[in-house]
């Protein structure tokens, strides 16, 4: 066997320049893919994060059976006290449920006196949102949500407004508006509010988007309860079979609601992961294509030098699956050496990014970000796995008609 | 005892409309042991016969038993091994692997050996010596001269105790003086060691301690002539 691997070795060295390039075509390649896919794992790992912790939806939502028919009345769309504080208790029961996150929505008018807008609001536990927060790992975990300061569960008149409201409003901080709305009997309310913080709001979102309290949206509406409710568990890996446990005791406690995972309640990072993945994998096709090509070149051609060698080498007992064994076995290690040198472009690239700390304003993010790229291990192993296979498979490919061929016209060749 | 026995061979090679006939109605019979010498002018079909007795390549019509084995059925992977245990070739350009050593080159067909060999180094290392080539067992080909280059080929025939070795025209790319070198070799590692040997050549000034020679002209033999070695 050892003689066999210097064989290829050697064989590789007789042309050091073509073997070099096509080490190199296949290195520069891998690193792209990967990094370009680690840039993908960085930005749907993001956007996930801001589903569940920015977002504070948690894992998953409970949401009203029937919440988003049409004609859907208050009390098609909304969990009331009673049934809130039996879903609480329900929740508080399984061991992987770290916070229960009530959400109520409202609508209304924002007006400082002066001037009035339109507005579309969350409202939640100030605490609470700031403790699903806190669980973000990734590049949320140290993320600046908003400017001024925090909402806070003793300050219930304190609200955020988007950057898009305060400019129609032309707002400040510390400022006194007014909430108007109506309430969830259909009369019409008003609460005044203080504006404690300024946010950017994400494609997905109205620019004209307020966070508040949920006792001061339970004010304005005049209703306890709430619209949603979001579940964060101690992991994702929980969320199936928490599913299947609570599915059973809703029912049982007479409660109609509907789950919805993280990720069917994120439209934007379904369209924007399937986006990205899309792009992945058009680059990859293309380097793979190019790589595949690249290596079926060079063993061709080396096939073709040696093809008196071929001859010579069945002559001495070679078989054909030998002939192929041997190109296979020279372009493994091409394989190899390019995923290697893949490898240390793609951590050169890595590190690089991590000296440098890019940043950029993603699409419909509207805030500056920096820019990572992940290393994904898995990844790493499947591509590194993927060329060798894929460059032995292509001189098993290139190296058939030469090794199926008559050995004395092998042997007559030159 | 019989190694060969060759009845009605023929072998027409086809290019286009053109046929060739390289070999027509051959009848000949090998022992084991001998050492023969097929000669004839160049395109008489010493080569052609070569590859046939070789297995390298198959007759058109006739048929070849090796060991009493009719080669004719055989399909490619069994003519494979039975190239690897039983022949050992020996070509006019030598044919080393140019990327091996003197050893490793001597070591090729054991590599192939299905199943593989023990101690293949110090079998290819003896089969060195033998041919008289110990100290350049780690030399590359291209630092060998020709007449080094081709005992290092035989070194490869011989080293898996194959029951023949067949040469095509071992001696053509070598001067005279290494040729003569050669042939001396050839005629040594036959009675020392009883392998058969057939060797073709149309060089008739190197024949001289050969007991069998074969003239090829044509396609036919046209004269098959045993001599007591002198
Ligand atoms: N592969 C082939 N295709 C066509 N003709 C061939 C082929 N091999 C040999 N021949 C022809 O067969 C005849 C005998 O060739 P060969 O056996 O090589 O003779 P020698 O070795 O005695 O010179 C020649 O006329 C040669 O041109
Ligand atoms: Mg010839």
């Amino acid at each position: 066997m050892m003689l066999w691997i210097k064989m290829a070795m050697r064989n590789l060295l007789r042309n050091r320049r073509r073997s070099t390039f096509t080490i190199l075509a296949i290195g520069f390649g891998f690193a792209g893919v990967t990094l370009f896919g680690g840039f993908v794992h960085y930005l749907t790992a993001s956007l996930r994060e801001l589903e569940i912790y920015g977002r504070a939806n948690g894992h998953m939502t409970l949401l009203k059976e029937g919440w988003d028919h049409a004609g859907a009345t208050e009390e098609d769309t909304t969990f009331s006290g009673e049934e809130l504080a039996v879903i609480k208790r329900l929740l508080d029961e399984h061991p992987a449920v770290i916070a229960v996150n009530p959400m109520m929505l409202v609508s209304g008018i924002l007006s400082d006196g002066l001037v009035s807008s339109v507005c579309y609001g969350t409202a939640s536990v100030p605490s609470t949102l700031s403790y699903i927060r806190g669980y973000a790992r990734g590049v949320l975990g140290e993320f600046r949500y908003y400017e001024g300061e925090s909402l806070e569960d003793d300050v219930p008149f304190g609200i955020g407004v988007s950057r898009g409201l305060m400019n129609a409003l032309g707002v400040e901080l510390g400022d006194s508006v007014v909430l108007a709305g109506n309430t969830a009997s259909g009369h019409f309310n008003a609460v005044d509010c203080v504006v404690r913080q300024i946010f950017e709001t994400t494609g997905d979102q109205s620019e004209r988007f307020i966070a508040l309290h949920l006792e001061q949206a339970r004010l304005l509406r005049d209703a306890d309860g709430a619209h949603r409710v979001g579940v964060l568990l101690r992991d994702e890996a929980y969320l199936p079979e928490f599913m299947e446990w609570l599915r059973p005791q809703l029912a049982e406690a007479g409660i109609e609601a509907g789950m919805r995972t993280w990720v069917e309640m994120s439209n934007f990072y379904r369209r924007v992961s399937e986006m990205f993945n899309v792009i992945n994998g058009f680059n990859l096709a293309i380097v793979l294509i190019i790589a595949v090509m690249t290596v079926i070149n060079t063993v061709s051609m080396s096939v073709m030098e040696r093809t008196r060698e071929i001859g010579t080498l069945r002559a001495l007992g070679l078989g054909t699956p030998g002939v192929r064994g041997l190109f296979a076995l020279e372009s493994a290690m091409i394989g190899i050496l390019g995923a290697a040198l893949g490898l240390l472009l793609q951590l050169a690239g890595w590190v690089t990014v991590r000296v440098l700390e890019p940043t950029w304003v993603p699409p419909q993010i509207n805030v500056e970000m920096p820019l990572l790229v992940y290393l994904v291990p898995r990844d790493m192993l499947i591509s590194t796995l993927g060329v060798i296979i894929l460059a032995v498979a292509s001189a098993l490919l290139a190296s058939r008609k030469a090794s199926e061929m008559e050995v004395v016209d092998a042997l007559r060749h030159n | 005892m019989a190694l060969y026995e060759l009845s009605g061979i023929s072998r027409t090679y086809h290019m286009g409309e053109i046929a060739v006939t390289a070999l027509q109605a051959v009848d000949l019979v090998i022992d084991i042991g001998e050492l023969i010498a097929v000669m004839g002018p160049s395109g008489s079909g010493k080569s052609t016969l070569c590859h046939l007795l070789g297995l390298l390549d198959a007759p058109t019509s006739g048929q070849i038993l090796m060991d009493g084995q009719d080669l004719s059925t055989l399909e490619e992977g069994r003519r494979a091994s039975l190239r690897n245990q039983k022949i050992g070739f020996v070509f006019q350009d030598f044919s080393l692997v140019p990327v091996l050593s003197a050893l490793e080159n001597v070591q090729l067909p054991l590599m192939f050996h299905a199943g593989g060999v023990h101690h293949s180094g110090r079998r290819a290392a003896e089969a060195l010596a033998a041919v008289g080539l110990a100290e350049h067992a780690h030399h590359r080909p291209n630092q060998l001269s020709g007449g080094q280059q081709q005992r290092v080929a035989i070194a490869r025939a011989l080293v898996t105790e194959a029951e023949v070795v067949i040469a095509d025209e071992p001696t053509a790319n070598l001067d005279s003086e290494s040729a003569a070198g050669i042939m001396e070799l050839i005629v040594k590692l036959n009675a020392e060691r009883k392998t058969t040997f057939l060797l073709s050549t149309h060089d008739a000034r190197l024949l001289a301690h050969i007991p069998r020679k074969i003239v090829l002209r044509d396609g036919r033999i046209v004269e098959d002539r045993r001599e007591a070695a002198s």
